[in-house]
C-alpha cells in the first residue's frame, strides 16, 4: 500500500521523486535522530542509513520514543531502526543501521560521497566538528541541529553556499586554575571537578603519568605558583602506591586516609598558601571520629547569618515526594558512600585491568564516587555540600532535554531538507549550471531558531556565507584511493606532490614560484624539502590510516592547504593509488593567517582536545534549592575519558546546545540585563 | 560497556537501593525535571488530555505528552483507519486499517510509557457533546485536531461556560487546523495562573530603597583604610548603595532624576576609583542606571492587585489568588515593595565580601517571608481556611519569585471565528509589508476555509483539479466578506488562499510533527503552571519557516 500518496501529490512529482532516491546519513539515533527518523520514513525516504555507537538508558526514555525499557543497554540505531520498520514495514524503505561511531576510519571521504544530505543529530562538539569537515571535503550539504530544553536550531551548511560549522568560532570551554581544582577549592564545582577529573582518573582512570606532568608544566608556564605545582607532582606520584593497595580489604580506607587527612596536612605545611586574601584553611578529615560521631565539622565558610529553615523545609518535602536524589547526605553517610564506591569500582578494575574506568553520570557507581568525593573535599575545605541530582547536573554536564523541542526540531530538519532537495533540483535542471544560494524563486534554505519568546516562537535567518578565512570548508580536499601497505611517502611526495600537484592550476601562481612542500598528518610533520627521513616508509608504517589525510601545504603559505583524504585503496592496482584525473584548482590562502587552528589540526585524529563544559540554565536547574541559581561550568574530562563519539539531542557534555542557546541569545540581544549568569552562559 | 555493566549487577546486586538513589521514575524524568522541577512534574502526572479528533497531528501531540508522564489520555473519534491515515500518522499499523482508529492510536501510544493511562472512546464527539457534556469537563485539557468547524465551535463554548465559576475548573481547549505546510494553534483559556514565568530579568536589588541592613553595611565601609586589593573587591551593589545614599544625604532625600545629575553620579562614582582598571567599578558603572530606575511593584503584578478575584478572595479561591491578595496587604504598609528575593547576581568580588552581601539579602528575606507569612495567617482564617492550607513550599516559591507569577485572561474562541472583537482590528490595521502579513492572511483563509466546509461540508481543494479555481474563487468571497464591504482582497490573501486550499486540509509528516510539538509544548506549559503560554493564536507558514502570533 503507497504510504505517501498525499505527500507526494503535495510534494510534486520532482521533488517526490528526489525524496525516494536520496540517500540519507543520519548521525545520532538519541532525541533528534529517534524524530528525525520517523518523520523521513513517513515523508518517503526510502533510503536511510543511521549510525550511534551509544546505546539506550533509562533517562532516554522521556523523548526517545523508539525505545521501551526492554531495550535498555542495547544499541540506540539498531533499536531505532528496528522500531522504525516495525511501524512501517511496507513500501520497500530501506534503513540501514550501524552501532559504531561516525570517526571510524572505515568512516571516509568516498562514504559520506555516497549520500545526498546528511542530518547531524549530534550531542557534542567533537562530533560535529569531524562530520562536518567530511561534509565539506565531500561537497555533501549536511544539516546541522541541536536543542537544549525549550531551545533548538537547524542550520543547513552548503558547501560554496553558506557558512559551514567551522566557519563561527566555538566558545573555548570554560576551565578552572589547576591548583584551584587541586589545592585551594572555594566552590562546590571546584570539588566535584577535582573528583571527577582526578581522583577518580588517578585511582581507576587510564594513569597517565606523561599527561599529568604536562598538565602540571603548562600550568607553572602559565604563572600558577611554583612550589605548589611541585608539591602536586610529589602528590601525584604518591598515588601510584595507593592504586596498588586499592583491592586490598582496607584499601579504600587508606586513601581516604591519603586524601582527605595528609594530603591536606601536607597543603597546610605550606603556611603562605593560606595567606591570600580569601582562602580558608582546609581541616583534616578523620576516619574513626566521623565515623564513631565525634568529629567536629568545620564550619561553612559562607555560613548565612540567619539559619534557613526554608532549606530544610524543601530538602524534607522534596524527600516526601520520593525524590531521594535531592537529600543532602550527612557527613558520615558521604564517608561510607566514599568507601562502598571505592570499593565497588576497585572490584570492577581489578575484574578488568586492562579497561580503564571512565566517569559516566549514568553509571551509578561512578556518580557516588563522585558525589561522595565531592562532599567530603567540600566539607574539609568548608564548602557547602551538594545534592546527588545537583551533583549529578554538574559533573554530567546535563542539559535538559525534552520530547516537544526535538519533534519540533525534527520536523525542521526535513522541512530544510526538502528545501535543499528543491533548491538542488531545480538549480541542477536549469539553464545555468552555477548555482547560486538559496534562489529567490524556490522555497528558502534558512536557519531556524526554536525560541521560547511566547510572541514569536520560531524565528529564521538566511544562510550566511562562508568565511574566507574558514580553514576548514575553505581548504581543498582530494580524495586519495591507495594501498597503504605499498605505497611509500616518498612516492607520495615524488609522483604526486612534485609530479601530478605541479600540474594543478594555482591562483596567481608566477613563473617564478618554486613550490616547497611540507606534508603533515595530524599535528606530525611527515616531510619537508630538507626531511626526508621517512620517504623509504610505507603509509601503514608511518601509521596513516583510511579516514584520515594527509596535508600539503606550501612553505610560504601563499595557498590554502590540500588535504589528501584516504580512502580504501585497490590492493592490485599499480600504481597503489587513484587520484582524480584532473588536480584541483588550488586558490591562494587568504591574506591573514587563519585565526584559530591551523589546517593540520587533528581533527580526524583519535586523540582530541579534551572536550568539556556546559552550564546549567539559570532557574531551571537545583529546584528545590533556596541557592541563587548556580552557572555550573565543568573543566574536561581527558579524550581517554569520553565515551561517546556519537548520539542525540541534549543529553550531555559539551556542546552544540550551550552554543545553539548562545547564539539565540545574540539573535534575541537578551543580554542588557543579565549582569548575573549571563555572561559566564555565553563563555562556556 | 556491556562487561562492565555484568559486574556492577555482580558487586551491587544484592544490596538494596541506597536510599540516596533515585528511583526509577526519577531516573526516567531526569531531563526534564531539571526544567520544571517536581512542581512541574506533579502537575504533569496528575493531568488528563482528551484529543478529540485522531490524525497525524494530534497523535504526535499526545506523545509528546505520554513521554514526559501525563497521568491520563483519551480519544475520542469515530472513525475508522483509513490507509491514507496510515500513511502519515506514525502510530498506526498497515493492520490497523478497518479498525477504529481511536482504539488502534491508543494502543502504540500507551507503549511509550507504561506509566500513563490510555483509553479509547469510539463515538461521534457532536452527539457525546449533546448527551454527555460532562465527559469533556471532566478532563484538565481539550486538543482538537483537525475537527469538523462546527463542531470545534459547540465545544469551544462548552469549554468557556464550564470555566466561568468562581473556583470552578479551568479547562482550556487547543485547537489544530493544519492543511499542508500550514498550521495554525488557537488555544482557549478564560484564566490561567502561572507560578513561574521564568523571566529573564532579575528584581531590582533595592539599590534605590535599601532596606536599612544593606545601607548601613554600604555606609559602615571605610574607603581610605583599604588597600587597592579590597578596594577594588568591593561588590558594585555596596558602591551604589552607598553612592546613591550619599546622594540622597546631599540632595534633600532624592535621587538623581535629570540627565545632568546622572552624569554628575556616574561622575562621582568615577572619581572614587584608586585605579584604572577596577572592574568593580566598571560594574558599578554601568549598572547605575537601577539606581534611579525605582524599585516598585511590577506594572504586571499591580494590574493582577486590582483583579475583582484577588480582590475578593474566598474558601473558594484559587492558592495564587489568596497569595496575590496577601501580597496587596504586605505592600500597603512601608516601604510599600514586593519581599526581597534572596539571590544575587555574580559579580566581581572577594568570596567574603560576596558573602557578607548576599547574607544580608538572604536575611531581608527571611524577615520578608516571615512578615509575609502572618499577613497569609490572618488572610487564611479570614476566608475561613486552616493556616496550612497552602503548603510552605508554594509560599516560599511565591514569595522568592513575586515578578515570576502571572494570570492570563483569555478570550472566547468564538469570538475570533466569527471575525469579531480583537481579529476587527487586525483587519483594520492590514499592512502587507508588516512581516506577520502572510501569517494573518494564512489565518484568514483558514477561516474562509472553515466557512466553506460549514456551508458545503467538505474543504476547498478536495474535489477534482478543475473545481480548485472554482473553490479558490468561493473561499476568496467569503474572505472579502471578512474583510468588510468593499475591500479589495490584497494579493498576499489571494496567494495565502492557493496555498491553504493547496493543501487539501491534509496532514503531511513534517508539519504533523513541527506542530505536534508546538501543541504538547503549549499542553504543558498550560498543565504545568509555568512559562507563559501562547494566547491565543499562533499561525505557522512552514513553506517560509516563519511563525507569527496573534490576539485574537
Amino acid at each position: 500500500m503507497p504510504r505517501s500518496t498525499y505527500t507526494e501529490a503535495l510534494l510534486g512529482p520532482e521533488l517526490y521523486s528526489k525524496v525516494r532516491d536520496t540517500k540519507i546519513l543520519v548521525v545520532g539515533a538519541g532525541g533528534i535522530g529517534c524524530e528525525l527518523l520517523k518523520n523521513l520514513v513517513l515523508v518517503g525516504f526510502a533510503d536511510i542509513e543511521i549510525i550511534d555507537l551509544d546505546t539506550i538508558d533509562l533517562s532516554n526514555l522521556n523523548r526517545q520514543f523508539l525505545f521501551r525499557k526492554p531495550d535498555i543497554s542495547k544499541s540506540k540505531a539498531l533499536v531505532a531502526a528496528a522500531t522504525a520498520r516495525h511501524f512501517n514495514p511496507s513500501s520497500g524503505i530501506e534503513i540501514h543501521a550501524r552501532h559504531g561511531n561516525v570517526k571510524d576510519s572505515m568512516n571516509d571521504l568516498e562514504w559520506i560521497k555516497g549520500f545526498g544530505l546528511v542530518m547531524n543529530a549530534l550531542d557534542n562538539m567533537d562530533a560535529r566538528r569531524h562530520v562536518n569537515r567530511l561534509c565539506q571535503a565531500a561537497g555533501v550539504p549536511l544539516i546541522e541541529s541541536g536543542t537544549a530544553g525549550y531551545l533548538g536550531q537547524v542550520t543547513p551548511m552548503i558547501k560554496d553556499h553558506t557558512e559551514c560549522f567551522d566557519c563561527v568560532p566555538k566558545p573555548t570551554p570554560k576551565s578552572f586554575p589547576v591548583c584551584t581544582i587541586r589545592s585551594t577549592p572555594s566552590e562546590p564545582i571546584h570539588c566535584i571537578v577535582w573528583g571527577k577529573t582526578y581522583l577518580f582518573g588517578k585511582l581507576f582512570g587510564e594513569d597517565d603519568e606523561d599527561l599529568d606532568t604536562e598538565e602540571l608544566d603548562q600550568a607553572k608556564a602559565s604563572g600558577e605558583n611554583a612550589e605548589e605545582i611541585e608539591n602536586l607532582k610529589k602528590e601525584a606520584a604518591a598515588f601510584r602506591e595507593v592504586r596498588k593497595g586499592l583491592g586490598e580489604e582496607d584499601g579504600p580506607q587508606r586513601v581516604f586516609h591519603k586524601v582527605f587527612n595528609e594530603d591536606i596536612n601536607r597543603l597546610l605545611a605550606m603556611e603562605d598558601m593560606w595567606k591570600k586574601e580569601g582562602r580558608v584553611k582546609p581541616v583534616p578529615l578523620l576516619y574513626e571520629s566521623i565515623i564513631d560521631g565525634s568529629f567536629q565539622v568545620p564550619p561553612l565558610r559562607n555560613a548565612p547569618v540567619a539559619p534557613q529553615p526554608q532549606t530544610e523545609g524543601s530538602a524534607k518535602q522534596a524527600e516526601k515526594k520520593g525524590l531521594k536524589d535531592q537529600r543532602e547526605l550527612s557527613l558520615k553517610e558521604n564517608l561510607e558512600l566514599f568507601i562502598d564506591s571505592c570499593k565497588r569500582l576497585s572490584a570492577r578494575a581489578i575484574a578488568y585491568p586492562n579497561l580503564p574506568l571512565a566517569f559516566d553520570k549514568d553509571d551509578d557507581d561512578t556518580l557516588d564516587f563522585v558525589l561522595a568525593t565531592a562532599n567530603l573535599r567540600a566539607t574539609a575545605y568548608g564548602i557547602a555540600n551538594k545534592t546527588r541530582f545537583q551533583v549529578k547536573e554538574m559533573a554530567g554536564n546535563i542539559i535538559p532535554a525534552i520530547a516537544t523541542t526535538n519533534a519540533i526540531i525534527a520536523g525542521l530538519i526535513v522541512m530544510q531538507s526538502l528545501n535543499i532537495l528543491k533548491t538542488l533540483s531545480s538549480s541542477n535542471s536549469g539553464t545555468s549550471t552555477e548555482t547560486n544560494g538559496a534562489s529567490s524563486a524556490g522555497p528558502a534554505v534558512r536557519n531556524v531558531f526554536l525560541r521560547t519568546d511566547p510572541a514569536k516562537p520560531l524565528g529564521f535567518s538566511e544562510p550566511q556565507r562562508a568565511d574566507q578565512k574558514c580553514s576548514v570548508c575553505r581548504d581543498v580536499y582530494i580524495p586519495f584511493r591507495v594501498d597503504l601497505t605499498r605505497c611509500t611517502l616518498g612516492q607520495f611526495v615524488n609522483d604526486i606532490i612534485k609530479n601530478w600537484l605541479e600540474t594543478a592550476s594555482f591562483e596567481s601562481r608566477e613563473e617564478n614560484d618554486e613550490l616547497e612542500w611540507t606534508i603533515f598528518e595530524g599535528g606530525r610533520l611527515l616531510a619537508d624539502p630538507d626531511f626526508d627521513d621517512n620517504h623509504e616508509r610505507t603509509l601503514e608504517d608511518l601509521d596513516i590510516k583510511r579516514g584520515k589525510m594527509l596535508t600539503v601545504r606550501d612553505e610560504d603559505g601563499k595557498w590554502r592547504p590540500i588535504h589528501f583524504c584516504i580512502c580504501e585503496g585497490d590492493a592490485q592496482a599499480t600504481p597503489p593509488y587513484a587520484l582524480p584525473s584532473r588536480p584541483p584548482s588550488i586558490p591562494l590562502a587568504p591574506p591573514a593567517p587563519a585565526p584559530r587552528e591551523a589546517s593540520e589540526e587533528p581533527i580526524l585524529l583519535d586523540s582530541m582536545p579534551p572536550v568539556a563544559a556546559v552550564s546549567a540554565q539559570n532557574g531551571s536547574a537545583a529546584p528545590a534549592s533556596a541557592q541563587p541559581a548556580e552557572v555550573v561550568p565543568i573543566a574536561s574530562t581527558t579524550a581517554a575519558g569520553i565515551k561517546r563519539g556519537a548520539p542525540e539531542d541534549g543529553d550531555v557534555r559539551l556542546d552544540g546546545e550551550e552554543e545553539v542557546a548562545a547564539k539565540k541569545r545574540k539573535v534575541e540581544q537578551v543580554a542588557v540585563t543579565k549582569v548575573d549568569n549571563g555572561d559566564d552562559f555565553e563563555i562556556l | 560497556m556491556d562487561d562492565s555493566i555484568d559486574v556492577t549487577q555482580a558487586t551491587t546486586g544484592t544490596t538494596d537501593i541506597p536510599s540516596y538513589r533515585p528511583d526509577a521514575k526519577t531516573r526516567r524524568y531526569d531531563r526534564q525535571l531539571r526544567l520544571w522541577a517536581s512542581a512541574g512534574q506533579r502537575s504533569l502526572e496528575s493531568a488528563r488530555v482528551l484529543l478529540v479528533g485522531c490524525d497525524a497531528t494530534g497523535c504526535q501531540a499526545l506523545k509528546n505528552l505520554v513521554l514526559p508522564g501525563i497521568s491520563h489520555f483519551t480519544i475520542l473519534s469515530p472513525s475508522v483507519t483509513a490507509s491514507q491515515d496510515v500513511a502519515t500518522n506514525f502510530f498506526l499499523h498497515p493492520d490497523s486499517v478497518g479498525l477504529p482508529i481511536a482504539e488502534q492510536s491508543v494502543r502504540y501510544l500507551k507503549e511509550l510509557n507504561p506509566s500513563v493511562e490510555g483509553s479509547a472512546r469510539v463515538e461521534d464527539p457532536a452527539s457525546l457533546i449533546t448527551s454527555n457534556p460532562d465527559f469533556f469537563t471532566s478532563f484538565t485539557l481539550v486538543i482538537t485536531a483537525n475537527i469538523k468547524p462546527a463542531l470545534e465551535l459547540q465545544l469551544s463554548d462548552l469549554l468557556w461556560q464550564a470555566s466561568a465559576g468562581v473556583g470552578g475548573p479551568d479547562i482550556p481547549l487547543i485547537a489544530i487546523r493544519n492543511s499542508g505546510f500550514v498550521g495554525r494553534v488557537e488555544i482557549q483559556l478564560r484564566e490561567h495562573s502561572v507560578v513561574d514565568t521564568h523571566p529573564d530579568t532579575t528584581h531590582t536589588l533595592r539599590l534605590d530603597t535599601p532596606f536599612s541592613s544593606l545601607e548601613q553595611h554600604a555606609r559602615s565601609l571605610d574607603y581610605s583604610t583599604m588597600d587597592s586589593m579590597e578596594h577594588s573587591h568591593i561588590p558594585w551593589v555596596v558602591l551604589l548603595v552607598r553612592a546613591a545614599s550619599l546622594w540622597r544625604e546631599s540632595h534633600g532625600g532624592k535621587l538623581p532624576e535629570t540627565s545632568e545629575e546622572k552624569a554628575q553620579f556616574r561622575n562621582a562614582l568615577k572619581n572614587e576609583k584608586m585605579k584604572g582598571d577596577e572592574e568593580n567599578y566598571d560594574e558599578a558603572l554601568a549598572q547605575a542606571y537601577r539606581v534611579w530606575n525605582q524599585s516598585a511593584i511590577p506594572w504586571e503584578i499591580k494590574q493582577l492587585l486590582e483583579d475583582v478575584s484577588v480582590k475578593n478572595v474566598s474558601v473558594s479561591s484559587k492558592n495564587l489568588h489568596i497569595l496575590l491578595s496577601t501580597l496587596s496587604t504586605f505592600v500597603a504598609s512601608p516601604p510599600h515593595l514586593p519581599p526581597t528575593s534572596p539571590s544575587l547576581p555574580d559579580m566581581h568580588s572577594s568570596t567574603t565580601s560576596y558573602i557578607a552581601l548576599q547574607n544580608l539579602y538572604k536575611a531581608e528575606y527571611q524577615a520578608d517571608l516571615a512578615k509575609f507569612r502572618d499577613l497569609l495567617s490572618g488572610v487564611l482564617t479570614r476566608i475561613g481556611l486552616p493556616d496550612d492550607s497552602i503548603p510552605l513550599e508554594e509560599v516560599e516559591g511565591f514569595v522568592k519569585n513575586v515578578g515570576g507569577v502571572g494570570i492570563i485572561k483569555g478570550r472566547a474562541l468564538r469570538g475570533s471565528k466569527e471575525g469579531k472583537g480583537l481579529i476587527e482590528d487586525e483587519i483594520a490595521e492590514f499592512d502587507e509589508e508588516n512581516e506577520s502579513s502572510t501569517c494573518f492572511a494564512m489565518h484568514l483563509a483558514l477561516l474562509a476555509s472553515e466557512r466553506f466546509y460549514t456551508i458545503h461540508g467538505r474543504w476547498p481543494g478536495t474535489q477534482a483539479q478543475d473545481d480548485m479555481a472554482e473553490d479558490n474563487r468561493e473561499v476568496e468571497e467569503i474572505l472579502q466578506g471578512l474583510l468588510g464591504k468593499g475591500k479589495v482582497v490584497p494579493d498576499v490573501m489571494v496567494e495565502a488562499i492557493s496555498e491553504v486550499t493547496r493543501g487539501g486540509f491534509g496532514t503531511i509528516p513534517t508539519t504533523a510533527a513541527f506542530l505536534g510539538g508546538v501543541v504538547a509544548q503549549e499542553a504543558i506549559k498550560l498543565v504545568t503552571n509555568q512559562y507563559t503560554p501562547l494566547d491565543n493564536t499562533v499561525i505557522i507558514n512552514l513553506v517560509k519557516s516563519e511563525s507569527a502570533k496573534f490576539k485574537f
